[in-house]
């Protein structure tokens, strides 16, 4: 991955842990705390990547996204909030962000979404095919195989795997899982995901030394492509 | 008598007319009667009066004119065709010598000094010097036909009276009632949780104005109070978000360089801080999910047996851990105006709190349907269902039943389901099933033509 982004956040200890996630994925990062001052350097400067906070003194992180987008520059958004409120997210989204993650956050949660982001950007073709170690995932066909077994799912555990399968290797939390599986942008605050994710794990581990699907408490779930 | 038995052991009003109107009805019937008593006494010594005084003149005749004198004065008194006076005078062989002898009954033909009253008449018979008797009668016909028409009136007037008593007592108690029903249906509203409700007030300034009033007071007062308290909640709530989020990245950054022995309680301490964020997140989607209850902003046309379909596929994992089985019937097909991702957040607390208080193996049955203009959205588990008096605090933030401390949650996903409820303009209706607990959501069906 790698590239520039530009983070426009007031909080500067916000702004430094962000800067720190950014940089651990190779990303060069800058940091303006003033809202009109991060549009003007995100509308001359190619950046790969913008965060915007959505309360900024001066000028308002939506109104940054709009702007941008007037001026139809398609830099990636991610929008960041205090304010973790459904109807904000889908303001949010509406106003031309393209993925907007609420504070606080997991800091797996924004890597995934930052790599989701960047990926869309770079616009990979979707491969057909999903190979994670010994798993083989066939999207069209919508089949899991794992060497060379046959691992049934239903449509939710395809999608589940599916997700950790993108984003093999790294740790997924439950929210964003729950986003990209279930659509769902609320915490249940139950172990909704997690049960659903043990059932595809004893599908997927049963009768195999290596568990190719490890969870991390506070971390979330990851795809592990072994060595 | 029976069936008046219930108005007044609830109406305070109902005892309080019968009883005035029973107490004025008793005294009016005995000064009526007194009346009776003393008209009919006066009657009847007038007539006594007015015979001793026939008998004295008809003597004075005799004493003047000897016998061919009464028997004039007998016989013109006989032939005076209205007067209700009747004379009769007898020979010393009983025959008679004047007047009518057969209107008189033969029983006051015997001499009495004092008046004597026989079947329709009142009577005296006196011996004349010479062996003669001479009878004077009244009539008493048109005195009692008086009497009898004093009495009709004056059972006529306490029926008036009575009838005004009461209905007068009904008009002012009803009048009254009504009052009383306003303040009472004010209080209700109030006991399921409206603290907006208020008692109208008149311009009046009666008694039950001033109960309006103290009581519009009281509630203005407990409704700054909750709105203060939830304010505080709410604020407090925000507040943490920052310093939560810095705790949280602080301890995510020291985690990764602390040795491994240190990192396993950093672990802890962030699963610890999580919490606390979804609590507070918690408590603020409560409060601005309430704050925004009547904007139709946000509001789409959504088909309410997908979003509980999609719910029932989120928690199918769950419910399968707990051998518990969700059925669902949906017999709507209605759509209705709504946020789809708060009502998928209520439906799945509603099914979430179902699975957590169903037994092992447990069934759950969910059903829509659809219900005059409204759709009615019903689970019901086979759980314990809600303790006795835990009824309408379930809603409450932060309530939990005496049972739940066993079950994880902060009892903060009924107040959400509550301010969603709330902000749909929709109805919940919770009601112990035997055995479980159902609870029922109403709203308000999307016309087909709008959807």
């Amino acid at each position: 991955m790698g590239g520039t982004a530009l983070i426009i956040e007031d909080d500067p200890r916000m702004a430094d842990h962000v800067a720190g996630l950014l940089r651990g994925l190779d990303y060069a990062a800058v940091i303006e705390a003033d809202g009109a001052r991060g549009l003007r350097r995100a509308a001359a400067e190619p950046f790969d990547i913008v965060v915007v906070d959505r309360m900024l003194p001066s000028l308002d992180g939506l109104d940054i996204i709009r702007r941008l987008r007037q001026l139809e520059i398609a830099t990636p958004v991610l929008a960041l909030s205090a304010l973790g409120r459904t109807a904000d997210k889908v303001e949010g989204l509406e106003t031309g962000a393209d993925d907007y993650l609420p504070k606080p956050f997991a800091d797996e949660e924004f890597v995934a979404r930052v790599r989701s982001l960047a990926r869309r950007a770079r616009a990979e073709p979707h491969p057909e095919v999903l190979l994670v170690g010994d798993i083989e995932i066939r999207i069209k066909a919508r089949t899991v195989h794992r060497a060379g077994k046959h691992i049934p799912t239903s449509r939710k555990e395809f999608e589940l795997i599916r997700c950790l399968a993108e984003h093999a290797g790294h740790f997924l939390p439950r929210s964003f899982l729950l986003e990209r599986v279930w659509s769902l942008r609320f915490d249940p605050q139950t172990n909704v995901v997690d049960v659903h994710v043990s059932r595809l794990r004893r599908k997927l581990d049963e009768g195999f030394e290596r568990e190719a699907l490890v969870s991390a408490r506070g971390e979330g779930y990851k795809l592990d492509p072994g060595a | 008598m029976r069936a008046l038995a219930p108005i007044f052991a609830h109406s305070w009003f109902a005892r309080i007319v019968a009883t005035f109107s029973g107490l004025f009805a008793a005294l009016m019937a005995l000064a009526l009667a007194g009346v009776y008593v003393v008209a009919a006494h006066v009657v009847q010594a007038q007539a006594q009066a007015s015979l001793e005084a026939d008998l004295a003149s008809f003597a004075e005749v005799y004493a003047q004119r000897l016998l061919p004198g009464l028997r004039e004065a007998v016989e013109r008194r006989a032939q005076a065709p209205d007067d209700h006076r009747i004379a009769l005078l007898i020979g010393r062989q009983g025959e008679t010598l004047a007047g009518a002898s057969a209107r008189l009954p033969a029983a006051l033909l015997q001499a009495d000094a004092t008046p004597r009253r026989v079947g329709a008449f009142l009577g005296m018979t006196r011996p004349l010097l010479g062996g003669f008797t001479l009878t004077v009668a009244h009539d008493r016909a048109g005195d009692d036909a008086l009497l009898r028409n004093l009495a009709l009136t004056l059972g006529g007037v306490a029926a008036i009276a009575l009838a005004f008593g009461l209905v007068g007592g009904l008009v002012i108690g009803r009048t009254s009632l009504a009052r009383v029903a306003e303040i009472n249906a004010t209080l209700a509203r109030v006991g399921q949780g409206d603290l907006a409700a208020r008692a109208p007030e008149r311009a009046q300034p009666d008694e039950f104005a001033t109960l309006a009033h103290g009581l519009n007071r009281m509630l203005e007062r407990m409704g700054g109070l909750v709105e203060a308290l939830k304010a505080v909640s709410d604020r407090v709530a925000h507040e943490m978000r920052t310093p939560l989020a810095h705790l949280r990245s602080g301890l995510e950054d020291a985690r990764r360089r602390a040795p491994p022995e240190v990192a396993h309680k950093l672990t802890e301490l962030t699963a610890e801080t999580e919490e606390m964020i979804s609590v507070f997140a918690a408590l603020l989607d409560v409060a601005t999910t309430e704050a925004a209850a009547g904007d139709p902003r946000g509001l789409k046309s959504v088909a309410l047996d997908d979003i509980v379909e999609d719910v029932i596929e989120l928690y199918d994992a769950v419910a399968d851990e707990r051998e518990a089985t969700v059925a669902f019937a949906p017999r709507a097909g209605a759509r209705l105006l709504g946020d789809r991702h708060l009502l998928l957040r209520m439906v799945a607390n509603l099914l979430d709190n179902a699975i957590k208080f169903s037994p092992q193996g447990g069934r759950i049955d969910i059903s829509t349907e659809a219900r005059g203009a409204d759709v009615v959205l019903t689970i019901r588990d086979h759980g314990p269902g809600l303790p006795d008096g835990f009824g309408a605090q379930a809603f409450d933030r932060f309530a939990r039943g005496p049972g739940a401390a066993k079950t994880p949650g902060h009892g903060l996903g009924l107040a959400l389901v509550r301010a969603i409820a709330t902000r749909h303009g929709m109805k919940i209706a919770l009601a112990n099933s035997a055995p479980g607990l159902a609870v029922e959501i109403r709203a308000r069906r999307l016309e087909e033509a709008t959807a």
